[in-house]
């Protein structure tokens, strides 16, 4: 399935590429840009309260307010950044473990995320076998037979296609249907492996019925 | 400090509004029917179902009844004495939460006054998604854990049966019993910022956690709940419902926890050198962070911000309540009370978000199965049908990952390859959202005929 990789030259990889849309926190790099958010939020707080410096509320309204317009405006991230680093300027040490553990956490956003939706419909490359196997692992037996019917509409002989979609069609209810098809893959397959099998899915089918 | 006439007075109205507020925005969702229709079969069948009975869609995964208390509980109620009843029912526990957070660390009546609108607030963040579910329950044993937490935090006792009760009973009502083990964890971790001089006992924190596990086992699923709430967090499609999505924070309901939290930030810096600032900043950032992931997780962060206007007010100086303020707050009971008044003459409609007279068209027109509906009218066609006709989704998500899910959104907003989803899944008809994506686009196809049309629905069969 496809895949996206994240990679620190997208603009959506620093929440760019909609620069006045709210965050989420589930979009592209979303629980890293959460996570430094959280990070240099947490780091200002320390790094301002416990130094007991006067004006330091006012620091801390001021990292606050800009932490609030980054959730506001995406785009607003790099303000909210700089304005954090600025309350930790004087303590280097906390600088420091906030920058380590921002970086960090886009090193752990930076690798390959799940394409949310699958739209092997849409694909003109799609492969039915592979995409077969891969609904019939998922237990989705509708989108499994689509498949099926695509393989076995390929096949020349009856073979593992018809197979595939017999046992969809199985799987679905179909249970005449399901016997006609691995019927004919018995009776008309080259592939002796796929008659075997297609045998022993019928006897299975007897017993089950039972 | 002992309220007097008139604050005991305001702090009943005060109550009577938050009880009211709860009804107002209580309703039946999704969550809540297929829960009942999970009871209705086991009290119809005095066994627990061993694979999914109300879907045609759903994986073939062994059957887990996860919060049994409430989906018999509530199906006995509402089958003896309406959805109404079941509604009140979950009205209570999340009232109950909201006044008792409210009132048990507000000591004196500037810490009661500060920490009323707050209260108000827990309300009004969960005013969408507040339905009779088990969640309501799950509310309460949050409210009730934040007490004992915070109790144990100030080095005060609390009983070991506390935390073996509370998961215990709360782990049959609703799978946030988890954070009966979690959230002792995150206090006693917040702890460790603190100066050793200044640290609450963390150790007491962690048998608390470890009671709670101990106690959440002791239910009748055991602990297959943790296994399943694990899969329930892992699973892609629970980050895409909508209570566990971003919140929109353009709205006020969920912008203002976070501005809320960021004001006790700026007082706690104040005090940084005193007890507990630093792990109270620590929980709170964290609070704020869970509700950036999930909407669903602000009633924590509100709840949380509760206890700790309360603790920031009563910290300060009290002064006692001079006359007029006494006649302030008599004035204020009264229009709490109108407002409640207000709120409960209200008329509720159990069914006001659900296709029911659409149901009632498909049963009268006799239309065939595999009936396509939204994701979030599964649960009442679970209820209604109880599995004599089957459902193409509902809210239970992790039966969907298998990528029904992702085809229902695909569905619901008409996208491209929608036409061909309706024929891999043998859809015969059509219940959709009036004027919705769906609706517009097969009110255009030749193949679909509308042979209904209410307030909320619309249905289609094929020609």
């Amino acid at each position: 399935m496809a895949r996206r990789m994240s990679s620190a030259t997208d603009l959506s990889f620093w929440g760019l590429d909609a620069p006045l849309a709210t965050f989420d926190a589930h979009g592209p790099c979303g629980p890293a840009l959460l996570g430094a958010r959280g990070v240099l939020l947490a780091a200002a707080w320390w790094s301002q309260a416990t130094r007991e410096a006067p004006g330091r509320q006012r620091w801390i309204a001021a990292v606050g307010a800009a932490f609030i317009a980054s959730l506001e405006a995406r785009g607003l991230l790099l303000p909210f950044a700089l304005l954090s680093m600025f309350a930790m300027a004087r303590s280097p040490r906390t600088l420091a473990i906030a920058a380590v553990t921002v970086v960090l956490c886009f090193l752990a956003a930076a690798r390959p995320a799940p394409s949310p939706v699958i739209d092997d419909l849409l694909r003109a490359d799609a492969d039915p076998v592979a995409l077969t196997r891969f609904w019939s692992m998922r237990d989705n037996a509708y989108r499994a037979r689509f498949w099926a019917a695509r393989w076995a509409a390929a096949e020349h002989d009856p073979g593992e296609g018809r197979l595939a979609l017999a046992r969809a069609d199985w799987a679905l209810g179909h249970v005449d249907e399901a016997r006609r098809l691995a019927a004919q893959v018995v009776a008309g397959a080259t592939d002796g492996a796929a008659r075997q099998l297609a045998s022993a899915q019928l006897a299975a089918w007897v017993d089950e019925r039972r | 400090m002992r309220p007097g006439r008139a604050e005991t007075a305001w702090i009943a109205a005060g109550c009577g509004l938050i009880l009211t507020l709860v009804w107002h925005e209580m309703a039946v969702l999704g969550d809540g029917f297929w829960c009942i229709a999970a009871g209705d079969f086991v009290l119809r069948h005095h066994a627990f179902p061993d694979s999914d009975p109300f879907s045609f869609t759903s994986r073939h995964v062994p059957w887990l009844m996860d919060m049994p208390a409430f989906q018999i509980g509530g199906a006995w109620l509402a089958a003896h004495f309406g959805l109404l009843a079941l509604m009140a029912a979950c009205t209570l526990p999340i009232a109950s939460a909201a006044a008792i957070l409210w009132l048990t660390f507000a000591r004196d009546t500037r810490a009661r006054l500060l920490a009323f609108p707050v209260a108000l607030l827990y309300v009004l963040v969960d005013a969408d998604d507040l339905s009779a579910r088990g969640q309501a329950f799950g509310d309460l044993g949050l409210a009730v854990l934040i007490i004992l937490l915070v109790r144990l935090r100030r080095g005060r006792r609390v009983h070991p049966l506390w935390p073996l009760l509370l998961a215990g009973v709360w782990a049959n009502f609703h799978p946030s019993f988890v954070l009966a083990a979690a959230l002792p964890v995150a206090f006693a971790s917040a702890e460790w910022l603190e100066p050793r001089s200044r640290r609450a006992p963390v150790t007491t924190l962690l048998v608390f956690a470890g009671l709670a596990v101990v106690g959440a086992c002791l239910n009748p699923a055991s602990l297959l709940l943790f296994v399943d709430i694990a899969e329930l967090c892992g699973d892609p499609t629970t980050a895409r419902v909508d209570l566990f999505t971003t919140p929109d924070f353009r709205r006020p309901q969920w912008l203002l926890p976070i501005a809320v939290a960021l004001v006790l930030l700026v007082v706690l810096a104040r005090r940084a050198k005193l007890e507990r600032a630093r792990a109270d900043a620590a929980l709170l950032i964290g609070f704020v962070l869970a509700e950036c992931m999930a909407r669903r997780y602000t009633t924590m962060l509100v709840a949380f911000e509760m206890v700790l206007v309360a603790e920031q007010a009563a910290a300060s100086t009290s002064r006692s309540l001079t006359g007029r303020a006494s006649v302030g707050l008599a004035g204020a009971a009264a229009v709490q009370a109108l407002l409640s008044a207000g709120l409960l003459a209200e008329r509720k409609d159990p069914l006001r978000d659900v296709p029911a007279e659409s149901v009632q068209a498909i049963e009268r027109l006799g239309l065939p199965d595999h009936v396509l509906s939204p994701y979030h009218w599964g649960g009442y066609l679970d209820w209604v049908w109880a599995g004599r006709r089957k459902t193409f989704i509902d809210g239970r998500g992790q039966l969907f990952s298998n990528g029904v899910f992702d085809d229902a959104q695909r569905l619901s907003a008409a996208a491209p390859g929608a036409r061909m989803l309706l024929d891999i899944y043998e859809i015969r008809t059509v219940l959709s959202e009036s004027r919705g994506p769906l609706d517009r686009a097969l009110s255009k196809d030749d193949a679909w005929r509308e042979v209904h049309r209410d307030r909320l629905a619309a249905l289609y069969v094929r020609r």
